[in-house]
């Protein structure tokens, strides 16, 4: 097993820093959908290489996520950064020589095995620069009052609305960082531990993920009627 | 935070009105950074709303910011409903059901385009439609029937996500073996089991955990 560790670090060190933009339009700017999975992950693999395994990635954790709503004060995962995470060391290990006589689905689920478990450090990682970005109010209240002189008071209000965003943004370099390099080092370790013979079924194990996502939205809806039209579509499309 | 977001939205205005009394904007910035909470696309609608009063008079500012507290707590109802119950789930859950009847970056493009040609839409109507009519831009948004559009909308998510199914089984080749129909049925009654799972109230291994603030 032959491991390039200068080429792991500079993907690494892409991902992270590129990656971390699309990791701000969740919801410090713009939230034009650039951090939906399916967009990220398709972006993560293309910085790293092969952006097809990072779109198969992509639409695989795009429902997975998405039965989490941000309603009121809840914070959900951040799909954003797994799914570049993911999206990233996919597209890595996808040229290495071990994964050249493999199916990409045997590949991608293990990608996924081993970014998902930082789900609950995502939203760790949300959720403190949220409390640090709330004490920045304070903080501009602060500077208002340290005198009404024009060009001290406007400029320090702009600022602080500016270092939230940095916050946000050094916040998902680090975390993207450990994410991608920790995966780096473990997927390659896992693929030479899966037997050839057990292939087919890790090709296809894939597909429960995109399930666990449609089970999860269809239960979160809520809709009347919903198991009728659900039921109507599918018997249509056994029919014809 | 959000509350930083709309004084630094504002500051231009205040800057046009006060710019001469230093004393005067430092107090009215200050009015602005008061707990704002609402959903980010609608907010759209109280940032034109409390241009449209702030405009008129100091003491018409400090009504609009009264009646902003109870304006972001409707539009963050509705909003969050419209866009993150309704539009997101739509348009996530075609662009998937597009992915793996084509896979390629169609996927990718229908999901910019789409979302953001509404989301900018809807955006760029109310923020016009309450820096022109203030308090008005309730009936505007009132006639956009966006809870209706919801419904819509989730009974679009739910063919989507029985088209996906389906799709499911060719794209990860489970006929192999099986058979077309059979494996299309077994994948059904996965989904189908896994759901009726779930609405019944029992923990499965996939639910998943979110952080509150």
């Amino acid at each position: 097993m032959w491991l390039d560790f200068s080429a792991f670090l500079w993907i690494t060190l892409k991902v992270s820093l590129f990656g971390a933009f699309c990791a701000l339009d969740r919801t410090a700017l713009l939230q034009m959908m650039f951090s939906r999975p399916l967009v990220a992950a398709t972006f993560a693999g293309a910085l790293a290489g092969n952006w097809e395994i990072g779109l198969l990635l992509g639409a695989t954790l795009e429902l997975y996520f998405l039965s989490e709503i941000p309603v009121g004060t809840i914070i959900p995962t951040d799909d954003t950064l797994l799914a570049m995470a993911a999206g990233g060391v996919g597209a890595a290990l996808s040229n290495l020589p071990q994964s050249q006589n493999r199916a990409s689905g045997t590949l991608a689920l293990l990608v996924l095995l081993t970014v998902l478990p930082w789900s609950a450090f995502t939203r760790k990682v949300d959720s403190w620069v949220r409390h640090k970005n709330g004490r920045l109010v304070d903080e501009v209240e602060t500077a208002l009052l340290a005198g009404p002189n024009l060009n001290r008071a406007q400029p320090s209000a702009l600022n602080y609305h500016l270092h939230g965003l940095f916050n946000f943004y050094s916040a998902s370099v680090v975390a993207l960082g450990l994410m991608v390099m920790s995966s780096l080092l473990l997927v390659p370790l896992l693929l030479f531990l899966v037997p050839v013979w057990l292939q087919p079924l890790t090709d296809r194990l894939l597909f429960l993920f995109p399930v666990f996502g449609i089970v999860g939205l269809l239960s979160n809806m809520n809709q009347k009627r919903q198991l009728a039209v659900f039921a109507g579509v599918t018997t249509a499309l056994l029919l014809f | 935070m959000q509350c930083l977001g709309l004084a630094y939205a504002i500051t231009p205005l205040l800057e046009k009105l006060y710019g001469k009394d230093p004393e005067r904007l430092t107090r009215r910035t200050r009015r602005y950074l008061d707990c704002f909470n609402t959903n980010p696309y609608l907010a759209a609608a109280i940032l034109g709303f409390l241009v449209h009063m702030e405009s008129q008079s100091e003491e018409m500012g400090d009504q609009g910011l009264y009646l902003s507290s109870s304006l972001a707590g409707l539009y963050g109802a509705v909003g969050d409903n419209f866009f993150w119950n309704g539009l997101k789930p739509m348009t996530s859950a075609i662009a998937v059901m597009i992915f793996f009847w084509r896979p390629g970056l169609t996927a990718v493009l229908f999901l910019l385009l789409f979302y953001n040609l509404v989301h900018f839409g809807v955006r760029y109507i109310v923020y016009l439609s309450a820096l022109h009519r203030g308090i008005g831009v309730l009936e505007k948004i009132d006639s956009l029937r966006l809870p209706l559009l919801r419904n819509i909308m989730g009974y679009v998510t739910t063919a989507s996500l029985a088209v996906t199914t389906f799709l499911l089984v060719d794209y990860f080749n489970l006929k192999k073996g099986l058979g077309g129909n059979l494996a299309h049925l077994l994948v059904l009654l996965l989904v189908v089991g896994l759901w009726w799972r779930k609405k019944s109230g029992s923990k499965s291994s996939f639910n998943k955990q979110s952080e509150p603030v």
